[in-house]
């Protein structure tokens, strides 16, 4: 009887122990279960911004250095030295490659840029420009993210910021980090590790100081000093100078401070002929099929002049005997979605970077660019429609024509291609201009003539905007060249 | 009151509470999985003013909650997978693609995440779709099991899924999506879907194959692959549903409806790519017509594709 009172209680304690375990669980369940509580990992926000990295990566592909590379780097020291380069794609690349070094810290997640006005910004443009520093110039005002993403797809992260700029100093700041090292046979040496900043301005007035809370401690950091700077390689690197002032500058739209070559151009002359590249009538169905139009189904005919137009509804692409390729939208039917040149999604709105890098899909599948390398100049936005140029280069002199007009060009609307032209250029023949004198605006273009399909290098001479040619070497009668 | 009463009292007490809240559970497990009669039927009422009707089975299947992945980009293990890949190639690398030759055939990984294969200098798939004329065929069940053996023995795609760099990874396999062949050439020319988990992507590829072996091939495959899973809110069905009418509405202002309707729900991934190079798997669903029109929402905000 005992035993059975015993068990009955045990039972009893069990049961309760049981019942008590149980309902801690299923109100820890009813509380906590189903991971109601739980805050997601992966929120919109990570969503959207990956929605906006995954169409730069598509448009990664594109991107190439020459489309955004300086038309000019030079290195100054306070006391008057200086070296800088303005041409040749592997020199120029290499030269701003190692400079990059600094813009990844500047524009970088510990940058910062804010925008300076006035006087201080002046102030500021001048002791950076007076005192030990790196200038970099580019063709035309772009946006930062854009240069940098183009330039240094891999090395610049996702943050930067894009206020437009054309120029750049970077400039060494606060009080250096002094590292003493010697040799075996005693002799100390001091290296001076400075910190760094960067003012950029664009031809509009806008001046930018961009900042970062980095600080050089081993010479094994990213740092600033004279050696440092006039360490680089520089082939056939020339002296140069800050022009003070020009009133003939500020009349051709340009900031009245800009670089002037110093010494004469000697080592290099330039000697080009140039054709229209191919014959892209004969290319005529896969050029059609990059504006969405069907070869074999649209209407065509030919004008007077050889050039032939292609028809769809809403659309049409003419391409004419010289190669020019033009593609207007005429109805509501016709254009190009953005995301049928990339491939991507459809978004809620596009950045600089979709219709920039949509142009650059287009210009790789038109395929039309020869030796002379097209860059970015410009992104225009008027209204609802944005526009997308280029130009030309070859080994990274600016080709200019006769009438200034843009070579390449794309005009976007409601994230749609609706109108586009191009004219093929090809450079041919080796960069030997004979002779460029001193102190003359550093933006040598080459000015190709229609005439005589010669490309001849030229700088500008007067206010108004005229130029002349460079002396050309003999041997350039060969290739097309006259001699003046 | 004795011991032994409390005892019986406790019993009696904690077996209430017990049932309470096993109650109070199940209903939260129903509620937070499935869609009550109500609210089907309420959905189903305010979709069917714009002549969207949806399987009740779809409604009444749990709900879906699909994570997301994600996987880091490494050369190195790239590098790795390549070799399991290419046995008895050459293998390359530089800072943009790992190259692997061997005689006639060459392989070339992108670091983002693309790869092509050629032969005997047999033109990409790209090129021969633009060039030849094709008949896209149906792709029948014969079809697709020849074709995902092929593609699934070229790619490697079993030692893909047990090699070293993607241990405890998700496994990976292909799906025959498209299928296209040129009569003058006798060559087919496939595109597959990689799938994750069993569940399609947006990585595609081609293949050609001139009936003997793949002469050349190219597009997007994450030979990495994802080995990290993050919680995300999963944007609810019916919300889906009513975006989805939302955006019939919109596209049909003066209400002249089709009948219409969702037949089948199917959940697949996005795959997005960061700077980084972190590669994110991002769940959509799928709503799909009877009469083959499939509309694709992103799980995540809802927002049609």
């Amino acid at each position: 009887m005992k035993t059975n009172i015993k068990v009955t209680e045990t039972i009893k304690t069990v049961a309760v122990c049981v019942l008590l375990v149980s309902l801690v669980c299923l109100c820890t369940a009813y509380l906590f279960g189903f991971e109601k509580n739980k805050s997601p990992e992966f929120t919109d926000a990570k969503l959207a911004s990956l929605r906006e990295q995954s169409s730069k990566s598509v448009y990664s592909r594109y991107f190439d250095s020459y489309y955004a590379l300086p038309y000019f780097i030079g290195v100054r020291s306070s006391d008057g030295k200086s070296r800088g380069m303005f041409s040749g794609y592997e020199q120029m690349n290499t030269l701003y490659a190692d400079v990059s070094d600094y813009l990844s810290v500047l524009f970088g997640a510990s940058g910062e840029c804010t925008e300076v006005d006035g006087k201080q910004a002046q102030l500021l443009w001048n002791n950076a420009k007076s005192g030990d520093c790196i200038y970099i110039g580019y063709r035309t005002e772009l946006p930062k993210n854009i240069i940098c993403s183009m330039s240094f797809p891999d090395k610049m992260s996702d943050s930067i910021s894009g206020e437009y700029i054309s120029e750049m100093i970077i400039y060494p700041t606060g009080i250096p980090a002094i590292i003493t090292s010697s040799d075996i046979y005693g002799n100390v040496t001091k290296t001076e590790l400075y910190a760094f900043s960067a003012i950029c301005r664009n031809p509009h007035g806008q001046y930018f100081v961009c900042k970062s809370d980095y600080t050089p401690k081993s010479v094994s950091d990213i740092y600033f000093n004279q050696e440092r700077i006039f360490s680089y390689n520089m082939k056939d690197a020339v002296s140069f100078e800050f022009a003070s002032s020009s009133d003939y500058l500020s009349s051709s739209g340009k900031l009245s401070d800009t670089t002037i070559i110093v010494d004469s151009i000697t080592s290099k002359s330039a000697a080009f002929t140039y054709s229209l590249a191919g014959n892209p009538s004969a290319e005529a169905s896969r050029i059609v099929g990059v504006f969405s139009l069907n070869f074999e189904k649209a209407a065509s005919y030919k004008d007077s002049d050889g050039s032939v137009t292609y028809l769809e509804e809403g659309q049409n692409v003419k391409i004419s005997s010289s190669g020019v390729v033009t593609y207007n939208v005429t109805g509501a039917s016709g254009g190009v979605s953005l995301p049928s040149i990339s491939g991507g999604a459809s978004k809620d709105g596009y950045s600089p970077f979709d219709y920039v890098g949509a142009s650059l899909i287009l210009l790789s599948k038109l395929d039309i660019c020869d030796s002379a390398k097209p860059y970015l100049s410009g992104i225009y936005k008027s209204g609802d429609s944005v526009t997308v140029t280029f130009g030309y280069a070859y080994d990274n002199l600016t080709l200019t024509d006769s009438e200034g007009a843009d070579f390449i060009r794309f005009e976007f609307s409601s994230g749609m291609l609706i109108s586009s032209s191009l004219r093929p250029v090809s450079a041919e023949g080796e960069l030997k201009y004979k002779y460029i004198p001193q102190n003359r605006e550093l933006e040598i273009h080459i000015l190709m003539s229609e005439e005589t399909g010669v490309l001849r290098p030229i700088y500008p001479i007067n206010a108004s905007g005229d130029v002349t040619y460079a002396e050309w070497q003999a041997f350039s009668a060969a290739v097309g060249g006259d001699g003046k | 009151m004795s011991w032994n009463n409390l005892k019986f009292f406790a019993i009696a007490v904690l077996l209430c509470l017990n049932v309470i809240f096993a109650v109070c559970v199940i209903h939260q497990y129903n509620t937070e999985n499935y869609y009550s009669t109500e609210e089907i039927d309420s959905v189903s009422e305010i979709l069917a003013k714009s002549k969207i009707y949806v399987s009740k089975n779809i409604m009444r299947a749990k709900k879906v909650t699909v994570p997301v992945y994600k996987r880091s980009f490494s050369q190195d293990a790239l590098f790795e997978i390549a070799g399991e890949i290419c046995r008895g190639f050459t293998l390359s690398q530089s800072d943009e693609i790992i190259t692997a030759e061997s005689g006639s055939e060459k392989w070339t990984f992108f670091y983002d995440y693309s790869f092509s294969y050629s032969r005997d200098d047999c033109p990409a798939p790209s090129v021969l779709l633009e060039s030849s004329v094709l008949t896209e065929l149906i792709t029948t069940t014969d079809y697709e099991t020849t074709f995902n053996r092929l593609a699934g023995e070229f790619l490697g795609i079993k030692r893909i899924n047990q090699n070293a760099a993607n241990s405890g990874a998700r496994k990976t396999s292909v799906m025959l999506y498209r299928l296209f062949s040129s009569e003058q050439d006798g060559i087919y020319i496939a595109m597959f879907r990689q799938l994750i988990d069993g569940k399609a992507t947006s990585n595609t590829f081609y293949l050609a194959y001139d009936g003997e072996k793949i002469i050349s091939g190219e597009g997007t495959f994450a030979f990495l692959l994802p080995d990290t899973s993050q919680t995300a809110d999963n944007t609810d069905l019916i919300n889906l549903l009513f975006n989805e009418k939302r955006n019939l509405d919109a596209k049909t202002p003066g209400g002249d409806y089709k009948v219409q309707l969702i037949s089948s729900v199917v959940y697949e991934y996005d795959v997005y790519y960061d700077t980084d190079g972190v590669c994110y798997y991002v769940p959509v669903c799928n709503l799909i017509y009877s009469d083959g029109t499939m509309h694709t929402y992103n799980l995540v905000d809802g927002k049609e594709r």
